[in-house]
This record gives structure tokens, sequence and C-alpha cells, in this order.
């Protein structure tokens, strides 16, 4: 397992270096230059070459073949992807186009904004979701069944942007409950320690701070939850079923065991393989796929703000911003493949 | 097993990238290889002429009748895709048959305009920066450096400007040179609506309209002025029942150092923490004193003389005084001051004053005593004092900056100036916050604290008003105004126009060059139903490219009348009458590759 373990960590690294290469590759595929679209619309072409200098954007993208050439082997190597990798290297993203804030900087605190939104978002969807299914399952074609598989193709189906709106006029403007977004509340302080503000303010233990960010945090959590939810919903549905199926099952009942000791002792675990599956999936899309609910909840995660550095060619916002959604999602599925293990004792990685 | 899979893509991995790298390796352009490809919204400019049989290429290659519209909306068109379909309806009436094409984003769209590559119709707009008509037509239709050549303006002869879709008229942009650097108001005034009038007659573009935008607070909220030109002024604001007024607004500033940005969103900001020596009177676009006490000209109005007002302090304890005035202006000026950062790009000072160093109207700002600076100019300027007011060129303390250097306005060290507002603090993406200044030398604001917030989605910023998170806000859809305006708790404002929404030609299509076929197009549009349909009560047909509030607007020009028939009948006299659908690239004119 160790061996594994320690394999799978040094493939993380290739798989790494090819995600940068493709970023890298694609962003730039995109026409628009990032000096223009800093610079709008009445800059001369002078300024335009003077900050493609400044940034590099005026070297070749991969390799220099005219420095080739011309015999200059360094020059050959002097390109825009080889500085980049050459601070990757080490550990520096490189600073923002448009305002020269290190990149790693914003990262550690609108990245935290997401995963906290993610988590909380992933919890409700587990706690809601994995029930559900295992009641469908129990009560097959019952109209308990029948309603919560409609209820999570809705919540599959529903768009964030709508739900998110809805939630906003109810909760915000109706019954004026819950604040309309943002993730904090004017004059609340947090010191930023893990920058995660729910854990932030109750490790301070501030309980006031901590009802003010549950209250910013409980509406976009729910809006990003309903996709995750009615899919985990439906996937544990078809998997106990099938599970319920197997003869080990009706062994066990024959035996005399309780139904409920059944399902959740017997059945529930063997189920549960390819739910992990899909929450592992489903996680690294609510992290890539926040921009919505960050968008409508005024959320300051990184969704939006790769977002917008694709609009501004803020070129290394995208490619770090990526590269950590990159990093989360090859971590998440590497602690799937050891969750297996963990499930299935005849899963063995050696 | 799953190792073996492992191994397999890394192996895959580094072959995908030796592939990829040799092949970009061979492509010529190694220069900027995304924006020097073969765009593929363009083949038919793009196309090898060797290929062209050469009859044909003597004729001009022939392409689809096209209109481009805006991946974007400016206040000037509100949804520039229904706008196109709108148009596109209109112009089939009376005969053109238009594609329309969506050319790429924002940045594509404009790279691509800047080249001469939107070869069709295109829609654009102008919003105002100073309030001077030169600043709208002379970047458009003046002289450009190059076309300045030997030392008689009389003999200068305007080139096809690839930016302008290659127009060139070379008496519109003499007179717009005799109005730069002629000091008489009135005179001026003059030559503009001469202009205007000269513009229409040669149906150079057509103007669509121009916009006011609507703003809307709660009923809690007093005193808020919105201006034309310059940062809406919040310093009167008062919020029933609360020391802070939070206005929400639909993006982040870029930086706080107005010299270097070019963003309404930042100047919002620092338009409350810094003032320069004139600003733009309250509601309107006139300039009047504000560091400054005032700014007298000499005859030929190459030399001003400023007297700065006394007793007035920086944010950070520091006199504000004339070497304060001279430090900003030569850090602003000169490419090897040690405060001109190379990474900063004073973009508005070079293309309000011409450019840097020696090519800079301002030769030199001078200090004749402590609260007195003179201003050299190498040339006459007209509109100097409108210049002066802009909210780019604020006057900073030179402390600050030199103690945040290159950091200057970042989040991090935001603006010290001498506004009614002190800065306060930036989260990114998310609010800024700037506090009274209690020192005000015209007086402490009303309000104690203002919060910008960052409410992207128009929607969700309408609900943050309605809930009451937030007490004022800018940009909102129709629904939602119509809403506002029905609604006990809210009210609507507008600010003024200081924008033109039109319709360019490429003169790089043969057929365009005919004015009858322009005249045609001018026609076809029914501007008074766009503007009914899209700009809701906000929006006025344009009938001049300067908007009303603007002097130097042209009121007895005759605007074109909406008349499919005439349009066909125009068509059919330019040897069109079974209308147009294909068009001809003129040979002659080639953008640059």
């Amino acid at each position: 397992m160790s061996n594994y373990i320690i394999r799978r960590i040094i493939s993380v690294l290739p798989t790494l270096i090819g995600v940068t290469f493709v970023i890298f590759m694609f962003q730039r595929l995109i026409p628009g230059d990032p000096a223009v679209a800093m610079l709008g619309e009445h800059a001369t072409e002078e300024s335009i070459e003077r900050l493609r200098e400044q940034f590099g954007l005026n070297r070749p993208l991969f390799l220099d073949r005219e420095a080739l050439a011309d015999g200059d082997l360094a020059g050959f190597f002097d390109s825009q992807y080889v500085r980049y990798m050459k601070r990757l290297f080490s550990l520096d993203m490189g600073e923002s186009i448009h305002r020269r804030i290190p990149v790693a900087e914003t990262l550690a605190i609108r990245f935290p904004a997401t995963i906290e939104l993610a988590l909380l978002s992933m919890f409700i969807a587990i706690i809601i979701g994995i029930p559900v299914g295992i009641i469908s399952a129990a009560k097959r074609n019952s109209a308990i069944d029948s309603i919560s598989m409609v209820g999570s193709l809705v919540g599959v189906s529903m768009p964030i942007f709508w739900l998110g709106l809805m939630e906003i006029m109810l909760f915000a403007v109706l019954m004026q409950w819950l604040p309309a977004g943002g993730r904090l509340g004017t004059g609340i302080e947090i010191k930023p320690i893990t920058n995660l503000y729910l854990v932030d303010s109750l490790l301070m233990g501030n309980f006031q701070a901590f009802k003010d960010v549950f209250a910013h945090i409980i509406m976009p959590a729910i809006a990003l939850a309903t996709i995750p939810m009615g899919i985990i919903a439906r996937m544990t549905r078809s998997s106990m079923l099938d599970v319920l199926q197997e003869d080990y099952v009706r062994t066990a009942r024959a035996k005399g065991l309780g139904r409920g000791l059944v399902l959740f002792r017997h059945a529930l675990k063997n189920a549960s393989l390819p739910v992990v599956t899909i929450i592992g999936l489903q996680m690294g899309t609510l992290l890539a796929g926040a921009v919505l609910t960050e968008t409508i909840f005024s959320w300051p995660g990184i969704g939006r703000w790769v977002y917008d550095g694709i609009l501004g060619r803020d070129y290394p916002i995208v490619q770090g911003g990526t590269l950590v959604i990159a990093l989360v999602f090859v971590g998440v599925n590497f602690f799937v493949d050891i969750m297996y293990a963990l499930l299935d004792p005849r899963i063995r990685y050696d | 097993m799953k190792n073996k899979s492992y191994l397999l893509l890394l192996l895959m991995l580094v072959l995908g990238m030796a592939l990829v790298a040799c092949g970009s390796n061979t492509e010529p352009a190694a220069e900027e290889p995304a924006a020097e490809e073969p765009a593929a919204e363009e083949p038919a400019a793009e196309e090898p002429a060797a290929e062209e049989p050469a009859a044909e290429e003597a004729m001009g290659e022939k392409i689809p009748l096209t209109l481009y519209y805006m991946p974007v909306t400016r206040f000037y068109y509100p949804s520039p895709k229904e706008i196109a379909e709108a148009m596109a309806a209109d112009l089939a009436k009376a005969g053109f048959n238009v594609q329309l094409e969506l050319a790429g984003d924002w940045p594509t769209y404009l790279g691509l305009r800047r080249e001469g590559k939107l070869d069709g119709l295109y829609m654009l707009g102008w919003g105002g920066d100073n309030g001077d008509p030169d600043n709208f037509l002379n970047y458009f239709f003046g002289f450009a450096s190059d076309d300045k050549v030997g030392d008689d303006p009389s003999a200068w002869v305007k080139s096809p400007e690839a930016r302008e879709g290659w127009y060139a008229n070379t008496d519109v942009a003499y007179l717009l040179y005799q109005a730069a650097v002629n000091p008489n108001q009135s005179e001026r005034q003059a030559m503009y609506e001469q202009v205007e009038q000269m513009l229409h007659d040669d149906v150079a573009r057509i103007w669509v309209a121009h916009n006011n935008t609507p703003l809307v607070f709660s009923s809690a909220v007093d005193g808020y002025v919105p201006q034309p030109v310059g940062a809406d002024r919040f310093e009167g604001v008062t919020v029933d029942g609360s020391d802070t007024f939070i206005f929400g607004r639909g993006g982040d500033s870029v930086q706080l150092d107005p010299s270097v940005v070019t963003d309404g969103e930042s100047f919002r900001v620092t338009g409350q923490v810094l003032e320069a020596l004139y600003q733009y009177e309250p509601g309107g676009t006139k300039p009047v004193p504000d560091l400054a006490e005032e700014c007298v000209a000499n005859e030929a109005a190459t030399e001003w003389t400023c007297t700065l007002r006394q007793g007035v302090k920086f944010h950070d304890g520091t006199d504000f005084n004339a070497d304060a005035v001279i430090f900003n202006y030569n850090r602003w000026k000169n490419t090897n001051d040690p405060y001109h950062f190379d990474s900063q790009v004073f973009e508005y000072y070079e293309y309000m004053w011409g450019g840097f160093d020696d090519t800079s109207i301002i030769t030199a700002v001078e200090k004749i005593d402590d609260y007195t600076v003179k201003f050299i100019l190498s040339d006459s300027l007209a509109p100097f004092l409108a210049n002066l007011a802009m909210d780019m060129f604020a006057i900073s303390s030179p402390t600050a900056v030199e103690a945040a250097g290159e950091d200057y306005g970042l989040p991090g060290h935001g603006p010290v100036g001498t506004g009614p507002f002190k800065f306060v603090e930036w989260v990114e993406g998310d609010h800024i916050t700037i506090e009274a200044n209690e020192d005000y030398w015209d007086g402490a604001p009303s309000i104690n604290q203002v919060i910008f917030r960052v409410i992207a989605d128009d929607s969700a910023r309408f609900l943050a008003l309605q809930a009451g998170d937030i007490q004022g806000l800018e940009q909102a859809v129709v629904e939602d105004l119509t809403a506002a305006e029905a609604a006990d708790d809210l009210y609507v404002m507008t600010r003024p126009a200081l924008n033109t929404g039109y319709l360019a030609f490429s003169y790089r299509i043969k057929e365009f060059q005919d004015p009858r076929v322009r005249e045609a197009v001018a026609h076809a549009i029914n501007r008074q139903g766009l503007v009914e349909n899209f700009y809701g009560a906000y929006g006025e047909v344009a009938t001049n490219f300067l908007p009303p509030l603007i002097w130097g607007h042209n009121d007895a020009i005759e605007d074109w009348t909406y008349d499919p028939d005439l349009s066909r009948q125009l068509l059919a006299e330019a040897g069109f009458p079974d209308g147009l659908s294909e068009v001809t690239l003129d040979p002659n004119i080639t953008p640059a590759e």
C-alpha cells in the first residue's frame, strides 16, 4: 500500500506538468492579447509593445527557432513557457498582469473561500443524498421512491443561477432572514488562520462572526449542493438496488437478521464504492463549476476570479487558478482510490 | 494494472508535449502566435492572394455583406446582439441582406477593429473622457501623427486609418486641428458644428443612440450627484438612519492610482479620494477650479499660470503645494522619472497630452512660487482646462508615491490625496471602503463611510438593493428598472449621456465607398424603433456624434428619415436594383498582417 501511495504521488508530477502545458497552450490559442485587454481602446502601439515586453509576452511561446538559427542556445529556450516553468519550480506562480498582485497571495484567500463553499455543499449533498437514495432503494417503487427520484431529477436539472436568484428573492428580500450575498457582513472582523471563515470564527471563539459567516454561506452552499445531491441520491439508489439482489443479502435476511441491520451493515458498505467514486468526481466539478454560484452570490472564490482572468487575458491568474483546481482534482481521485481499498478488502494496490 | 495505465498516460503526455512543442515551433509567426494565427472569423480576408486568379484579384475579392456586433454590453449598446438582429431585419426590408457575425470576445473585437479587419458594417461607440468636443471628434477623425508631414497644417493629408474603418476626410481633419488650437470658445463651437454637418453630409457613420445611465437608490438615500464626466460625487450623500453608504457595482477597480488605469470603476473610487487642479461643475461638463484657485492663459494659450489653493493637506498630513503638482506631472510625463515605472502605462497622459517626454504638449511645469505653477505648452491647446480636470490627472501625495513605489494604488497601498474621503481598505473582488476626511478643505462630507461592493450579476445586485444589503447601484436590467420606478422604497436617477453608439462602415468595402449606398443604409435603419425597444426611457436617437449635452452639438442637422423605399431607390441608383448581399474588398487597401 505505501509503495502504491509513493508511486502515485510521483506520477502526479508529470500529470501536473501536462496540465500546465495544456492550459498554457489553450489560453494562448484564444485570440486577443493581455496588453490590449488591459490598455483598452486608445492605447498606442508603443504602450502595448512596452507592456508586452514587461510581461515577456513578446517572447515565443515554447521555443525560439530564430535564436537557434543564430546559434543562441540560451535564446532558443528563453520562451514564455520555459520562463513560466522555471518560476513555477521555485514555487512562484507569477503576478497578475492587471494588478501585479502575486497569484499565490490571492489564491491563499480565494481558494479557501471556494473550498469552504464546496465542502459545505458536498456535506449537504451527502447527508441528504445518501439517506434519500437508501430509503428509495429500500422502498422501491413506493410513493416515497417516486417523489425522491423526481426530486433528485429536478435537483440535477435546475439551473443554478435561477435557484440562486429565487433563494435571494425569498430569504433575503421577502423574509429578510439572510444577506443577499458576499462572504462576511460589514463590520465583522475575522483573523485569518485557515481562511476557512467557518473554522476561523470558531477557532477565535467568536460565535457572532460564526453566525454571520454561516448566514452568508448557507444559500450559495444549498444552490451549489442541488446537482451533486441529486446525482448522489440516484447513484446510491441504483447501487443499493444492485446489492440488495445479491445472494448474501437474501441469506442474511433468511437467517433472521433485521431489515435495518442488513441494509446498513451488509448492503450499504458494498453499495458505497460507486457512490464514493461519484462523490470524488463531483467534488472536482464543484470546485471548477462554482463560477455561477460565486457570481450570483458575490462569493469571492477562484471560479469567478479565473473567469475574469480569462476575459482579461490575465494569463498568470488563469494558469495559477487552473493548476490548483487540477491539483485538487488529482488529490481527490487519489483519495478515492485509497478509499476503495478501505471499503473493499478485495482491492489491493501491490 | 492501475500503475501501468498511469505509466501509459505519462508516456502519452510526454509524447504529446514533444509533438506540440515541435508543431508550435514550426509556426512562422513565432512572435505572437495567438494573434497572428489566421483568424477563423475571417477566412476571406486572410486567404493568400496568390491562389486567386490575377484578374479577380484586381477586381477585388467578393465576401458576404456582414454586420459585426459587439460581444459585450456597453452603455451605448445595452443589448448588442438583439440590436444587431433588429438592424439586420430593417436592412433586409431595404434590400440589404446582411449576415450577423460575432468576431470573438471584446479584446479580439477591439483588436480586429484596430487592424481594420471588420470588413463590413460594425457596431461600436464612444464615451467621452473630458466633456470637450475635441475628445469625441478629433480621436476619430483628426490627423494621425503620421499625417502631420511638414510645418503647414493646411497641406497635411489625412490617410485612411485602419482603426476607423479606413475612413479619411482631410477637410474634417483640418477643421478639427484648427478647433483644437483655437482658444476662442465661440469660434470653436462653430467649427465643431460645421464638422458635424460635414460628417452628416458625407454619411461617414450612422449615429444610432445616446443612452443616459440609470442609477437606482433606496429612498433613504439623498444627495448623490451623478456626473456626466468625471466620477460621481459622494460627499453630499446622506442615508437615513445610517452613517454608511454601500454602493453596488458590477466590477472591481483595476488599480487605485488613477494615472495608470482607464476603467470607470477605478475612477469612481479615486475621484472621491484624490482631486485635480480643476473639476467639472456638479452635474455638468464645464471645468471649474478645484485644487487650483484659477488658471490663466497667455494670449496664445501656450502658457497657463495656475494659482493653487493654500492650506490644503494630503491625507498623510503633508502639504499640497507647487512641488506636489510638479512631482505628479513630472512622474506622468517623463519616462525616465524614478516613479514612472516600466510596469505602469500612463495611457491617459499619453493620449490626452500627445505623448511623453519631448512629444508631450506640456513641455514643462515651472514653479513660480510655493503656490503658483506655470504650464508651458508646445502648442496652444484649447481643451486645456477640460483635460486638467480629468480624474486621471488628480494629484497624489508625493510622499505616499515615494513610499509605495510601484505598488502605489494597489490593494496594500491605497491612494493618498486631498479629497473628501480617505482610503481605508480594499478586499480584492469584494469591496473597497473609504471614510470621511474630517479636515477636508471644503468641509467634511455628510456621510461617514462609503463602501463600494462588487456584485457582478445585474439581477443579484438589484435583489441586494431590495434586501437592503446595499443602498444604491449602477446598471440594472430593464425589468428591474421598471420595478424600481414603481416601488415606494426605491427611486431611479439618471446620469446624462456622454456616449454615442454608432454603426461604422468599413471603407475597404468598395460598395460603401459610394455615398448613395451609405445613405441607403442610413435610411434603412429604424433608429427610433431601436431606442424604444432596447433603450427604454433612458435612450435617445443620435443625430450627431456629440451628445446634446456637449457644446458643438449641431441642432440644425436634418436627421435621416426611416424610409426603406428611399433606401431601395438609392441602392438602385448606385447600381444595385436587386439589393446587396455580396460585397467587394478593395484590393488597394490591405490590413497589416
